[in-house]
């Protein structure tokens, strides 16, 4: 794998971990599902050359999955950093080009509404979270997501990634928020990362666990360190705490490219 | 003392308390994510002898001794009482007292080797200084140490991953701890670039079992330094004076270090460190500047003395060593009557205690978990440390706990950390 230059790392990052975690919004938040009952969308989403993910509406099941194919409707961003504007609500310096189903183009209102919902639980204001339960639940589940996709990216593209995986020790990580039925592990390795939903296929090197999930919130957001959370009993360590703290500084990387709205 | 799972009220609030207005909380050695967080106090209170009680009043028979600093005890009267003098006639001054040269003079005449010595506050600001006096002397960049070892956290050698650039360590190098082959083999591939080499007395990593020198291991590093022009600097921040009186490459035979370092045990918890040299070292030393805002403080220095004084005196290593050697026979014994795999290893004053299929450390971490619960202070993953101040009947009663505690993990007793 090569280390790709930041701003094509981080359309790769959209179209392969986040806008993937698009098709699990309906399962997580109630409006999306209302939103997917009906009618069809399929546009594909391109950045540069070769990058690209595909947004699939049919009998009421969306799917959103990277790589391309004969969609009804194709966007395509020449450079990368104006489509990058697009995901981190940005003004771009060009628009993008309809490629492809320019009579088709009313499907993207459907699209932009499910993107608004995306936001709306991906990045809600701080108080938002504090008093709405489901979606500071759904906040947690899909930005959890987000990162086990980005992780093995990460790996692959990122040259800090691919140093502190290379000097790190390797093992496999169970992360938990017991109170919103989440688990998921991660595999850090010296040349990559991979990861999943549901138990490890293995007994876990080291155990993270949330407290709760306004705690699992707050700490995805950044609002504070993970050091100071332990502390604060916000989350549980056990077992390799070096393989806990590798994962940590894949974490900043994620946030470096992803970022994390301030709290 | 109760076996009664320990409160640590007070601890969370100062914790939450800090967590506002101090990054991580706690940082670096201290913070609970390296302990037992839910499980192990946060803030200390006051302490005396082997003894110390956390803020919220829970008493722990302590194994860490703040680290290694306790050596004679935490609060020994002759060495506060020394401090207490010093501190009434003047500590941090225009200039240095006449402390400076009486622990200069004290720390030569104990190290067999040192014609010089210099003072700092903490092991790495003279680690630091001793590459950079390696460097001075020899016209050379590299410098090599040994992997997973800990010489302080600049940005030569910090184990943390952030605050430091590539460029920081373009000339430092590493080799595996008593891998003689492998030292030798860089310095044959790298002719006369090498300035330094440091290590410590032997390897004690956090997180894994200690490691002593193999026979011959220091004997042949001390021989190519010496062919090559390689200064070799003895990193003895945490064993010094723990192992010999005159320093642990006395007790390590082919030991034969140009400069060491010394701090946790030189003043008995009062902040002071110290780098002595051989005479050809002496130039170069005094071409690379030294300072601080309070390194020529005369109340450490002070301490320092009279910690010396007593420790020789009282005979404190071989005490410490005797104790260490009773608590290695009891723990070993404990383990055995519950069939638990493990072993204490490197030096027996500041042993490390693993469990065997343990490479995780969640049996470490549920061992010292149970042991705070029942009021003896045992780290999950850093070497432990004794004292002069622990008595045979503390030892009894640690060996006591432990083998409670072996039980429990036999019986799956063992209750998961708290918050």
């Amino acid at each position: 794998m090569t280390p790709l230059p930041p701003d094509e790392l981080l359309a790769r990052l959209h179209l392969e971990a986040v806008l993937p975690t698009l098709g699990e919004l309906p399962g997580e938040w109630t409006r999306a599902a209302r939103l997917t009952r009906r009618g069809r969308l399929d546009v594909e989403l391109r950045a540069g050359r070769d990058l690209a993910t595909r947004v699939r509406l049919r009998d009421g099941l969306l799917r959103v999955a990277p790589g391309g194919g004969a969609p009804a409707v194709r966007l395509a961003w020449k450079d990368h950093r104006s489509f990058n504007a697009l995901l981190r609500d940005e003004r771009p310096r060009r628009l993008p080009r309809v490629e492809r189903g320019l009579w088709r183009v009313p499907m993207l209102v459907r699209l932009g509404r499910m993107m608004a919902e995306f936001s709306a639980v991906m990045n809600p204001p701080d108080a938002a979270l504090e008093r709405d339960a489901k979606r500071a639940r759904a906040h947690v589940r899909l930005a959890l997501n987000v990162l086990l996709r980005a992780l093995p990216i990460l790996a692959a593209h990122d040259a800090p990634t691919r140093r502190a995986l290379a000097g790190g020790p390797a093992g496999l990580i169970l992360l938990a928020v017991p109170s919103a039925d989440y688990s998921a592990w991660i595999r850090l390795d010296a040349d990559a990362a991979s990861a999943g939903r549901g138990d490890p296929p293995a007994p876990p090197d080291a155990r993270i666990i949330f407290r709760d999930v306004a705690s699992a919130a707050r700490l995805l957001r950044g609002a504070l360190d993970p050091a100071t959370a332990v502390g604060l009993g916000w989350v549980r360590i056990e077992g390799a705490l070096l393989l806990a703290d590798l994962l940590d500084v894949l974490l900043a990387r994620s946030d470096a490219f992803l970022g994390r709205p301030p709290a | 003392m109760s076996d009664s799972p320990r409160r640590y009220a007070q601890s969370a609030a100062l914790f939450a308390r800090a967590a506002a207005v101090v990054p991580g909380g706690i940082y670096g050695h201290m913070a609970p994510t390296l302990m037992v967080p839910g499980e192990s106090p946060y803030f200390a209170a006051r302490s005396e002898g082997a003894r110390y009680w956390d803020a919220d009043g829970n008493e722990f028979l302590d194994f860490l001794c703040g680290y290694g600093p306790n050596l004679l005890g935490y609060g020994h009267p002759e060495v506060e009482e020394a401090a207490a003098r010093q501190a009434r006639d003047a500590n941090c001054l225009n200039h240095p007292t006449a402390r400076f040269v009486e622990l200069a003079e004290r720390m030569t005449a104990l190290v067999d080797f040192a014609a010089w010595a210099v003072f700092g506050k903490n092991g790495a600001d003279l680690t630091t200084w001793a590459i950079q006096v390696a460097r001075e002397h020899t016209g050379r960049k590299k410098i090599l140490r040994v992997a997973g070892a800990y010489h302080g956290a600049h940005a030569w050698c910090s184990p943390g991953h952030g605050g430091w650039i590539e460029e920081d360590r373009a000339h430092i190098h590493t080799f595996p701890w008593n891998d003689l082959d492998a030292f030798r083999d860089f310095v044959r591939r790298h002719p006369g670039e090498v300035a330094g080499v440091i290590t410590t007395a032997w390897h004690h990593p956090n997180f894994s079992p200690a490691e002593l020198p193999k026979p011959g291991f220091f004997a042949g590093l001390v021989e190519t330094c010496r062919a090559e022009g390689i200064v070799f600097i003895l990193d003895d921040v945490r064993s010094g004076f723990r192992l010999h009186h005159g320093g642990s490459h006395r007790f390590f035979p082919g030991c034969e270090p140009d400069l060491a370092v010394y701090c946790k045990a030189l003043a008995n918890g009062h902040p002071i460190s110290a780098a002595v040299g051989r005479s050809f070292l002496r130039k170069a030393a005094a071409r690379v500047f030294l300072t601080g805002s309070y390194w020529n403080s005369a109340v450490p220095m002070a301490a320092a003395l009279k910690t010396l004084e007593v420790a020789e005196r009282d005979d404190a290593v071989g005490r410490i060593a005797k104790l260490g050697a009773r608590f290695r026979a009891g723990l070993h014994a404990a383990a055995a009557r519950h069939g638990i795999a493990a072993s204490l290893s490197g030096h027996d004053s500041m042993p490390n205690w693993n469990f065997a299929d343990d490479p995780n450390s969640y049996r470490a971490q549920a061992f010292a978990c149970e042991a705070m619960r029942r009021g003896v202070f045992f780290h999950p993953h850093h070497n432990w440390f004794l004292c002069a101040a622990h008595t045979e009947a503390d030892i009894d009663h640690a060996v006591a706990v432990a083998d409670a505690v072996f039980a429990a993990m036999n019986s799956d007793a063992v209750v998961p950390a708290e918050h």
